[in-house]
């Protein structure tokens, strides 16, 4: 995954949870501090991104962000890649 | 030995019954009880196969849970690909068409790295035939857990069938995961 890519994943789960405080969890967090060409293949090399909410207790906007930008969703499908909320 | 389908679909020779082991047997090789083994096979996490009234795991099978069992994330998958595995039993002509669509635009999105090792992976197991598409999609091995990650299956179930199997899912895991 690139930095590109992940930015497309953290905007849209910002906009269907209707929260701009996005966690990133996982290997793809690095790209976060660093571009994707200063990093190595292993490190930026996944389809899917880690993603949690600083505010969801009941993990709702997790779910809704596994519901529309998930694995196996029309956005992976579309694009190549997905989100996976993280439940706590 | 009359062995018949658990969750398991083993045929069994002489030499496969030498690797069957009693849930006793797992449980103390993989330090949990025997419970929990029996737990296990019941959430068709580790095959089985029932001899008279008493199950029995591979060998095998039970190494490849030693290091971790499945995570959340990794049992919400292995829920969804089951779905679509039933949907592969329905219509295989239009699921391996689909995937094997998927994949062509998955490896021009992903060229490098990991992720191209396992989509090239998925290009094998989707020329082997059906059946080695229904053990990916079903197996709860490491090796299938991460081919999964992988998936090329998106858009064989439509997003109703989704977000049905992934309600399913959180009920299924909240009574599982009860303390």
């Amino acid at each position: 995954m690139t930095r590109e890519q992940l930015e497309h994943i953290l905007r849209a789960a910002s906009t269907i949870a209707g929260d701009p405080d996005v966690l990133v969890i996982g290997s793809q967090s690095v790209l976060g501090s660093f571009a994707d060409d200063d990093l190595p293949l292993e490190a930026t090399s996944s389809m899917e991104a880690d993603i949690a909410f600083f505010d969801d207790p009941a993990d709702a906007k997790a779910d809704q962000v596994d519901g529309t930008i998930g694995e196996l969703s029309t956005f992976h499908e579309t694009f190549g890649y997905y989100a996976q909320g993280r439940q706590r | 030995m009359l062995c018949f389908l658990g969750l398991s679909d083993y045929p069994q020779t002489m030499g496969q019954q030498a690797d069957l082991m009693s849930t006793g047997e797992a449980a103390r090789l993989l330090g949990c009880s025997r419970q929990h083994v029996v737990d296990l096979c019941v959430r068709g996490l580790l095959p089985f196969v029932s001899v008279g009234s008493h199950r029995r795991v591979h060998r095998t099978d039970v190494t490849g849970l030693m290091s971790r069992e499945l995570t959340r994330d990794q049992e919400r998958s292995l829920w969804l690909h089951r779905v679509v595995a039933g949907r592969l039993a329905l219509d295989p002509e239009a699921v391996l068409a689909q995937a094997g669509k998927n994949l062509q635009h998955l490896r021009q999105v992903h060229p490098k790295g990991v992720t191209a090792q396992w989509l090239a992976e998925w290009q094998k197991v989707l020329d082997s035939g059906e059946d080695a598409v229904f053990s990916a999609l079903t197996s709860p091995s490491r090796h299938a857990v991460e081919l999964r990650q992988n998936s090329p299956f998106a858009g064989v179930l439509s997003q109703q069938e989704r977000t049905a199997a992934l309600g399913a899912f959180r009920h299924h895991w909240r009574q599982a995961h009860a303390a």
